[in-house]
């Protein structure tokens, strides 16, 4: 074969790699509304308060790692006491902060030290003191101090103490909104084919919204340029691929903000994995192991497309970075450590779908892109690239792309219309257009800076610190 | 003619996008063909000639692009109606609902009672805001509202309002409509009214397999107090969801219906009913059914047998039933254990409890520990000591908690 042929043939891989990218962003799209319409017809006239009167309710325990969260930790925690729901504690986890957290917490709940008996059903760093308050308002607050371990060694402690029957893992800083626990745990309820071992949410970008009483009162759109990209990004991933996946039941991740779990099972499958920087996947993935090899029932983790989670994403271009660069890293080790899945038939669409597309669409696209471009660059130097060619299909892939960021925006207005007026559609439509030249190429360059310190770099478990302006300033 | 309506418009939404996606097909056709020749028409496609100079999958690129750009305008026309359409529709519905609320009141309050033709002005007064589909299932389902949460004459008045405004065939075709939430809006309405006449239908939508309207359906059937000896869930023959089960107790327990077979719901082959029947029976005291009960301890279903264990717990109260309850404690759940553990303290048979709450401690998981302890401290306050200085840690922990007098 001469140099041309294998320049035909190299083409070839890519447009066959760009074409199933395609599919599955229409099989995405396809799946997400079936899911959407049948998600909002079946809970129409779904009165959730009902559900505070039931006999047969899972008790559930909200579980929120802290680590130098001072600025907003009291207001959060007002947030969370908030919520509606009959059999629920709230534990806080203090994940050895250096700051004044505890001592403010401490302070405004009128906590004092309990004796509250625990098992070390999961490892974890030691806990050097339960508090609860003496203030009955708050009988249902638990707060644990303990050694610095890290969000996931916080979360298995949080599992070790609490006692119910599911677990919400979230991030202290969210807000959540009051009915978010019983539309979580319909699902645990209303499936009499499938056992739920797990029900996810969406995460809604709080950056600008306002908030009054630990309550979201106002939807704005988010005046940092950073947050506007996140917004629209959020919507894909949420709105559109989760719910696609949710539909085949091929979820694999639940956003570690928000999550709701099978405590047991949590439990038996050894909680989340103190190594790993991406244990919200990580735990997904292992508990549908578990279910495939150990349980061999039918099982379903669960999705709510309902907005029930608001949370403050990054402002900056290096916090952004630095979290990107961790969602890798995370990402890479969880796919790394359960290989065994990768097209295995005995993990059924987890194994022979869910599992490749998390390799080929979600971690191979940046490293595909980047060789693309050298190649691209190699080819233009030898005056191999006819420029007509390349314009028609640059113009086929913008094109697709615009469309179906459009289509995620309309997929919002239609179902949830959170953001309203003329101003946030031009800058929608103008951060559409912004996305595909900056957004897109720096997600790819974190993306790639993020394989290459898992690979090369002897600190591939280092989490970052992602520093919060606070609500409060809202 | 209602229903007729409902149909067409469910299938012209489908044959529309049906047509679109033909459209796209016969586009895709046309621009890869240099004419189409239609009986006398021939259909000359203009961009044909365009092909000669590039390669083929090429030219059909070109195709793919004009579609997504078509599409993404369309889509944003979409956008821009939806938005604009979303805050006129709830700036809408919130000036209905005040309206709505405000004549309810007026005429379930007036300042002097009605003659009937004052009475006839109000509801035409009412009706006049009731221009479309909409606004009739708005108001429909404010005054349901108010009827489900309220008692005695208010309750009496806004039935009364739903009878005289007789909108029968609205509900009627939603009842029949192809469209899910219609139906279940005409469910809700049919049962807090309790209007009648809708009952085969409604059988028939509880054999549905869509699992939200076929727990509706059998809520209003539950309502309309037509089968309140519950024996219809066995003929429906469906599996039920723990969601079926907590709305039919709720319903049952709210209606406080007791004309209930629980003999036949016990023994049921379907499992969440036999679940259903015992639940019921311990919330209702029950005690001839026991035996039954018994018998379903350690069933092969792991929610039945949790079911009947907590509720011959409830039920026990002689030395031969605390006894069994001793015997089984092993083999069945955790969550059944704990009920065992509470119920056996209670015996009157001092030293029989203690002895049980002891091997609890020493040998069930913590959070049992912690209960039996908890109990054993109202029982025997010397084994306390004992457990203080226990050589177990969790034992230890324990007891520390249960004499926490923060806790």
């Amino acid at each position: 074969m001469n140099l041309l042929n294998w320049i035909d043939v190299i083409n070839n891989i890519f447009l066959i790699y760009a074409i199933s990218l395609f599919a599955l962003y229409l099989f995405n799209a396809v799946m997400s509304i079936l899911e959407l319409r049948s998600y909002s017809n079946k809970n129409k006239y779904v009165d959730y308060k009902s559900m505070l009167s039931f006999q047969k309710l899972p008790s559930v325990s909200i579980i929120a790692p802290a680590y130098n969260e001072e600025k907003t930790i009291t207001d959060n925690i007002k947030s969370l006491l908030a919520i509606q729901y009959e059999n629920f504690e709230i534990i806080i986890v203090n994940d050895g902060s250096k700051d004044e957290s505890l001592a403010k917490i401490i302070d405004y709940f009128e906590l004092v030290k309990v004796n509250r008996a625990y098992e070390l059903n999961l490892s974890c760093q030691p806990i050097r003191a339960i508090y609860q308050s003496r203030n009955a308002a708050f009988n249902n607050l638990v707060v644990i101090d303990k050694e610095n371990g890290g969000k996931a060694d916080a979360l298995n402690a949080g599992i070790n103490v609490s006692q119910n029957d599911l677990f919400l893992a979230i991030d202290v800083d969210c807000i959540i909104e009051s009915d978010a626990i019983l539309k979580m745990v319909k699902p645990f309820l209303d499936d009499c084919k499938h056992v739920v071992i797990a029900s996810g949410g969406v995460i809604r970008i709080a950056n600008s919204c306002e908030l009054t009483e630990g309550k979201i009162t106002k939807v704005n759109y988010p005046t940092n340029f950073w947050a506007k990209f996140q917004v629209l990004e959020y919507f894909r991933a949420f709105t559109l691929g989760r719910m696609a996946w949710c539909k085949v039941n091929g979820l694999l991740i639940i956003s570690g903000a928000f999550g709701l779990f099978d405590r047991k099972r949590v439990i038996k499958v050894g909680g989340y994995d103190m190594n790993s920087v991406g244990e919200d996947m990580e735990l997904v993935v292992k508990l549908r192991r578990y279910m495939h090899e150990v349980e061999k029932i039918n099982y379903r983790v669960a999705f709510i497309p309902d907005p029930l989670c608001w949370t403050e994403v990054p402002e900056s271009y290096k916090i952004l970075s630095r979290q990107r660069n961790r969602w890798t890293r995370g990402a890479i080790d969880t796919i790394l450590k359960h290989k065994k899945m990768f097209f295995n038939p005995k993990y059924r669409i987890i194994g022979m779908t869910s599992f490749p597309n998390w390799v080929f669409f979600e971690l191979l696209p940046p490293i595909i892109q980047a060789i693309g471009l050298i190649y691209f660059a190699i080819l233009l130097f030898f005056d191999l690239v006819n420029i007509h060619i390349f314009l028609i299909l640059l113009a086929f892939v913008l094109s697709f792309s615009m469309m179906y960021s459009i289509f995620a925006v309309f997929f919002e207005a239609y179902t949830y219309h959170k953001y309203k007026g003329v101003k946030y559609f031009t800058q929608t439509i103008l951060i559409i257009i912004l996305e595909m030249f900056i957004y897109q190429p720096l997600n790819m360059y974190f993306s790639l800076t993020g394989h290459y310190d898992y690979f090369f770099k002897k600190n591939k478990k280092n989490w970052g610190e992602m520093p919060r302006t606070g609500f409060s300033k809202n | 003619m209602k229903t007729l309506t409902k149909y067409l418009k469910f299938w012209s939404v489908r044959l529309f996008f049906l047509l679109i996606i033909g459209l796209i097909a016969f586009g895709g056709y046309f621009y890869s063909v240099p004419q189409i020749n239609a009986g006398n028409v021939i259909l000359i496609n203009p961009f044909y000639n365009q092909s000669e100079n590039i390669p083929t999958w090429l030219y059909e690129v070109d195709y793919f692009i004009f579609i997504f750009l078509v599409t993404s305008v369309l889509i944003i026309f979409m956008i821009l109606y939806y938005n604009a359409n979303k805050s006129k529709e709830e700036k809408i519905d919130k000036e209905h609902m005040i309206t709505f609320v405000e004549k309810i009141f007026f005429f379930l309050y007036p300042v002097e009672e009605y003659n009937e033709k004052q009475k006839k002005n109000q509801l035409n007064g009412i009706k006049k805001d009731l221009t479309n589909d909409h606004s009739k299932q708005l108001f429909l389902n404010t005054l349901r509202k108010i009827h489900a949460q309220t008692t005695g004459l208010v309750s009496e008045k806004t039935a009364y309002l739903s009878k005289e405004i007789n909108y029968t065939n609205f509900i009627r075709a939603n009842l029949y409509s192809p469209y899910f939430s219609d139906n279940l809006f005409a469910l809700k309405v049919i049962g807090d009214f309790q209007l009648k006449g809708y009952e085969k239908h409604i059988l028939k939508l509880t054999k549905r397999k869509n699992g939200v309207l076929h727990s509706e359906a059998i809520v209003t059937l539950l309502k309309l107090k037509i089968y309140d000896n519950l024996l219809f869930l066995i003929d429906i023959n469906m599996e039920l969801s723990i969601w079926d089960l907590n709305i039919i107790i709720k319903t049952v327990q709210e209606l406080n219906i007791l004309n209930i077979d629980y003999l036949s719901l016990i023994q049921s082959e379907t499992a969440e009913i036999s679940a259903l029947g015992i639940i019921l029976v311990r919330l209702r005291n029950k005690s001839d059914f026991k035996s039954e009960i018994k018998l379903k301890i350690g069933s092969a279903n792991p929610l039945v047998s949790e079911e009947a264990c907590i509720t011959y717990c409830y039920l026990a109260n002689c030395v031969e039933e605390y006894a069994y309850l001793i015997e089984i404690f092993n083999i069945v759940s955790e969550k059944s254990q704990s009920t065992i553990i509470s119920k056996i303290a209670t015996t009157q048979d001092k030293t029989v409890s203690v002895k049980f709450l002891n091997f609890v401690v020493n040998n069930q998981p913590f959070s049992q520990k912690v209960e039996a302890i908890r109990l054993l401290l109202d029982l025997d306050i010397n084994v306390i000591s004992e457990f203080r200085n226990s050589e177990n840690l969790v034992i230890r922990q324990s007891c520390y908690q249960v004499l926490d007098i923060n806790l």
